[in-house]
């Protein structure tokens, strides 16, 4: 193994200080492998610093605002919301808030506040998981860690992309662990619930999520980040997806934080032969959002596919960079992406596609729609297709624009108040999207939400 | 109920309209003819309140109201209904969904309760036979992927369920074969009432064989050259615009 030599931290240094708060707040059993993770993730973060305007992945995209105040970890269990378990027994937490319940989803339900896990659905306890299946949350997993999951952790630990990266690996203390045997098929999708609640001071939440599945495995995760209150907390989740040979897995990622909030979220995807990852990502939160998603096609035959939806409005951000990789022949992936941009608020979609010399017979398409909806909104759309290839079929395609006035007329002149048609337009842009998603209550509740506030197109369809 | 006086229009200041004078009562049927860009469709278009025309003298009034000050919808809401030339496809967006909202949106400005999805759906069934056009119209998206005569067909029925007090026809006959255009004429003509009104733009006299005017105008240059009963079609058929011409020169 190729480790950087990386000087330690100054003992001084306050996200050692931050470390040793959270560490004492943790279970004395933690192993000393993770505790050493830990040290080496907060030096390598403190030699790159947070990434500026000159790193190229972040040209568009500004963290001092996250850089520039002082970080402090939510820890298990304390603050005015006392244990979040309590906090939901007073009621301080509703726990039946349609804001993150999907109406009529059948799920495994973990509810997290602040990174920490407080809740896990009571069917867990009896309901039949599949043999060999473990759900749960990964504090409970961390202690005696499946050698699975310790090599995972390590492994991410080892090449670290990025500060937030780096942040992550060194504060988080929780999360889900996943894993699903060879040839099993866990029917039930798990919803992973992240509420980002308020604190005497904004802190900030480092959940890891690890979804591993064995040989023709299946899994359908839900990840929904969702802010409780007014409150500038930091959510930096990291999930990592392997799915073995001809495993299938469907990942879905709604971020709805405070529009006062700020959210780093990380997807890598690796995949063996054959394997099949179907990939979400609904942002329609935070003040400033930043998605990374990557995916290493690893196994011949292996394909992807991304989508993607955004929505800003006021003075928000909203930042996706995606990568796939095509190592190896007769892998596959599609990306599609839609904005909509309203108010100042400001789009990146950066979407990288690499298509390596053995990566002979691939395919690889991508899309990125906007639809600015005000003259102040921007995006910044780039494809950056990367073919070291002969054979192989790519394509792709971006587009910015508005709302079509031709079609804004028809409706109006059908007596369509000029708003209520603006909101029409907007929500057949997004419902493409949508309509996507294979979970009827996901795509419902989201269409619902996301939209007008009308009764969507398709909720009305269904009556006829 | 619609009074048009003395109307010019421009675009990007260009001379369209050049004076129009045009009455029309309650019940009355007028046919506007005139060769290709005479002015036919931009006098349809501002009647319905499309931006991108700069009315510089002149005014239109509906029951006494100052029809140009009224923003689309609002003149939709008084009961003007524009049937489109080239009806707009508008991908993702229900038929169905789309009409509830008009109807209600209507429903709502008269002080009427809006329909339910079910009473809805009561009404445009049988609206639908008027113009024989299937119910499965309902689930697709507005004139996406429809035919020719779909799409005029669809706006008939659009005009059949908003029940407008004046339907304003933009060359509805266009593009379609006989079978098609005797379909649209009998959806129109139930629609006649003996209240109801209706502004024929029509480049041939064909379709009003079927919808039988009134009141016939001829457009040219902007102008209304001629106006006459319905004979004045028929004349126009066996003699071509270009007898109108020589005739307003």
């Amino acid at each position: 193994m190729n480790v950087r030599l990386i000087s330690p931290l100054e003992p001084s240094d306050p996200f050692l200080a931050e470390l040793a708060r959270l560490e004492s707040r943790l279970p004395a059993a933690e192993p000393p492998w993770l505790r050493a993770i830990r040290r080496r993730a907060l030096a390598s973060f403190g030699e790159r610093g947070f990434p500026g305007r000159r790193d190229e992945d972040w040209k568009y995209t500004d963290v001092s605002t996250i850089a520039e105040r002082p970080l402090r970890v939510a820890l298990p269990g304390v603050g005015p919301l006392g244990t979040g378990a309590a906090g939901i027994e007073a009621g301080r937490i509703d726990t039946n808030n349609r804001d993150y319940r999907y109406a009529g989803l059948e799920c495994l339900e973990l509810v997290f506040v602040n990174g920490h896990c407080v809740s896990t659905s009571a069917e867990m306890n009896y309901w039949a998981l599949p043999e060999g299946t473990t759900v749960a949350p990964l504090a409970a997993m961390l202690s005696d860690a499946p050698p699975v999951l310790r090599s995972s952790i390590e492994r991410m630990a080892d090449a670290l992309p990025d500060a937030f990266a780096a942040l992550n690996a060194a504060f988080t203390a929780d999360g889900a662990y996943l894993a699903v045997p060879d040839g099993v098929a866990l029917d039930v999708p798990v919803h992973l619930v992240f509420l980002s609640a308020p604190w005497d001071e904004p802190v900030a939440a480092f959940p890891r999520v690890c979804i591993h599945l064995g040989e023709g495995a299946r899994a359908s995760v839900i990840e929904s980040y969702v802010g409780m209150d007014a409150q500038e907390n930091l959510t930096c989740a990291v999930t990592e997806i392997i799915a073995a040979e001809g495993a299938r897995c469907d990942h879905y990622r709604v971020q709805r934080e405070h529009p006062r909030s700020y959210h780093v979220g990380r997807l890598s995807v690796s995949q063996a032969r054959d394997s099949e990852v179907t990939s979400f990502s609904i942002v329609c939160g935070a003040r400033l959002s930043r998605q990374d998603i990557a995916v290493r096609l690893e196994g011949e035959g292996a394909s992807v596919a991304l989508h993607g939806l955004y929505v800003g409005d006021g003075r928000r951000h909203v930042d996706h960079h995606t990568r796939i990789d095509h190592l190896l022949p007769h892998t596959r992936s599609e990306e599609h992406y839609k904005g909509v941009l309203d108010g100042r608020s400001r789009g990146v979609f950066n979407g990288t596609v690499v298509v390596h010399p053995d990566a002979q017979k691939s395919e690889a398409h991508q899309s990125n729609h906007n639809l600015l909806l005000s003259g102040e909104a921007e995006i910044d759309t780039k494809p950056e297709l990367q073919i070291h290839a002969d054979d192989v079929i790519c394509s792709h395609g971006a587009s910015v624009g508005r709302l079509d006035p031709d079609a804004l007329f028809y409706l109006c002149s059908r007596g369509i108040e000029a708003p209520a048609a603006r909101a029409i337009l907007t929500q057949a842009f997004i419902d493409e999207v949508l309509g996507r998603l294979p979970i009827a209550a996901l795509r419902l509740g989201l269409t619902r939400d996301l939209g007008s506030g009308e009764t969507s197109a398709e909720l009305f369809s269904a009556l006829i | 109920m619609l009074a048009v006086h003395d109307l010019e229009v421009r675009i990007a200041d260009k001379p369209i309209l050049k004076g129009i004078d045009l009455e029309v009562g309650s019940g009355e049927v007028h046919a506007i003819m005139g060769p290709n860009a005479s002015g036919k469709s931009t006098l349809a278009h501002v009647l319905a309140g499309r931006e991108g025309y700069e009315v510089t003298a002149g005014g239109v009034t509906f029951d006494g109201e100052d029809l140009l000050a009224l923003s689309p919808e609002e003149r939709a809401h008084r009961g003007v209904f524009l049937a489109f030339q080239y009806p707009v496809a508008i991908p993702g967006v229900n038929n169905a969904y789309f009409l509830k909202a008009a109807l209600n949106a209507g429903r709502k400005y008269r002080g009427l309760a809006e329909l339910d999805a079910i009473e809805f759906l009561n009404l445009v069934k049988e609206k639908l036979k008027l113009v024989h056009l299937d119910e499965a119209l309902l689930k697709r998206a507005v004139n996406e992927g429809f035919s020719g005569g779909e799409k005029k067909r669809n706006e008939v029925f659009q005009m059949a369920v908003l029940e407008p007090r004046l339907a304003i026809l933009d060359e509805t006959d266009s593009g379609l074969d006989i079978d098609a255009l005797k379909l649209v004429a009998e959806g129109v003509n139930r629609l006649r009432d003996g209240h109801r009104s209706f502004v024929v733009v029509t480049h041939y006299q064909r379709l009003l064989n079927y919808v039988v005017p009134d009141r016939v105008h001829v457009l040219s240059g902007g102008r209304i050259v001629r106006s006459g009963g319905r004979e004045l079609a028929l004349d126009l058929d066996a003699h071509g615009y270009d007898w109108v011409k020589v005739a307003a020169a």
